[in-house]
């Protein structure tokens, strides 16, 4: 996580995303589980040299894609499918956009109650013995005489799929660089899953001064004039002037 | 990622990457009493000074941060502030500090001592700059 300065001085904080040889690696229509009109895009990330197992070195050769460490599938509409191979740049994402993040979270292991849920614990001292950090009661007596479904306990915690709802600030076209506003769940070096915001639809999702977006990806003779870097714009009156009382 | 903050630093308009670059003998340290000038707001040319006594460097490339401490009217005042923010306006070593063995001078909160006579400091530089005909900071 680092931090840019926006045109009005205001420092904000932002993750580096790279897209490092995001290319299509299939496209499936009429996939099971999948809405009839929508088209399953299956996308590889980073390439990878060794250890492949047989079958994924087949399904790569007959993409003609070098193999990649991750796969993952978008289902779009067939008016957005782009052909095998085609490569993904940062350019495909618009400065000011309003995305989703989505990415295992960092596993804490088997977490206290007073760290996965928040609970109080009890006194350091005043006669607690030995039940600092516990949960305390768990129901009441006879009845209902048992412990509820759902209870909040201690357990595993962190490792799950956590989305992230973001904006894209700025775009590196030489890198294929994404700076996203924000943390990202995960450790460093994790694959990401981008996409644009699922609460924001329609043009909603992109700022103004750059509709239409890029679709179904950036042009390649619109990618060359692009220059190297595309900073969003924050927009609205200067934080950092007093307000008119 | 160090390439991308190389290339930014090496944008900055002015050299402050050598007040923070641990290879330079003139880099600041802790213990340091700096005179920080920050513009109020992107627009205007008013500028805000902050002086204080620099109780920790903060190395995080592009996102390098000190926070000075000062006492000023008995409050103790820390304020931090980003070395390459667009906001700053100058960064300025009143005086050396000496007999600092930490890195990080979070117990100075604890003493309220000789180190925040920085009222004196601060005089002397508004003297030489009104001698040198720039005018004061305004305050």
């Amino acid at each position: 996580m680092t931090a840019l300065w926006d045109e009005w001085g205001a420092r904000q904080p932002c993750t580096v995303l790279q897209l490092e040889d995001v290319q299509v690696v299939q496209i499936v229509e009429n996939k099971k589980f999948v809405k009839p009109h929508l088209v399953s895009v299956q996308i590889g990330c980073s390439n990878k040299t060794k250890n492949i197992s047989r079958p994924l070195l087949g399904h790569f050769k007959t993409a003609g894609v070098p193999p990649k460490w991750k796969l993952c599938d978008f289902h779009v509409t067939t008016d957005a499918v782009l052909p095998v191979g085609s490569e993904i740049k940062a350019a495909h994402f618009v400065p000011g956009q309003y995305i989703d993040l989505q990415a295992p979270s960092i596993g804490k292991g088997f977490a206290g109650v007073m760290k996965r849920w928040g609970f109080k614990g009890m006194p350091a001292s005043h006669g607690t013995s030995k039940t600092h950090r516990s949960a305390g009661s768990t129901g009441q007596n006879q009845s209902p005489g048992r412990v509820f479904k759902g209870k909040k306990m201690a357990g595993r915690m962190g490792g799950n799929n956590v989305t992230v709802s973001s904006k894209v600030l700025k775009i590196d076209n030489e890198l294929n660089l994404i700076y996203v506003k924000g943390a990202v769940p995960g450790h460093k070096d994790q694959f990401v899953r981008i996409r644009d915001a699922v609460k924001k639809q329609g043009t909603a999702c992109f700022p103004q001064d750059y509709l239409p977006p890029p679709f179904p990806t950036i042009a390649p003779e619109i990618l060359e004039t692009l220059p190297r870097e595309l900073i969003a714009k924050s927009g609205g009156i200067d934080p950092f002037l007093a307000k008119e009382s | 990622m160090s390439l991308i903050t190389e290339e930014e630093i090496k944008r900055q308009p002015d050299d402050r990457t050598r007040l923070i670059d641990k290879n330079n003998k003139d880099c600041i340290k802790a213990g340091d009493v700096l005179m920080i000038e920050t513009y109020t707001n992107k627009g205007s040319n008013t500028v805000s000074t902050f002086a204080g006594v620099c109780i920790s460097i903060r190395r995080q490339g592009i996102d390098t941060n000190l926070t000075l401490r000062n006492v000023i009217l008995k409050v103790g005042i820390e304020q931090r502030f980003s070395i390459y923010s667009p906001m700053i306006k100058s960064i300025k070593i009143l005086q050396r500090g000496e007999g600092f063995r930490r890195a990080k001078l979070f117990y100075l909160r604890d003493q309220p001592g000789k180190a925040f006579q920085i009222g004196g400091l601060v005089k002397q530089e508004i003297i030489k700059r009104l001698a040198s005909n720039s005018g004061p900071p305004n305050n």
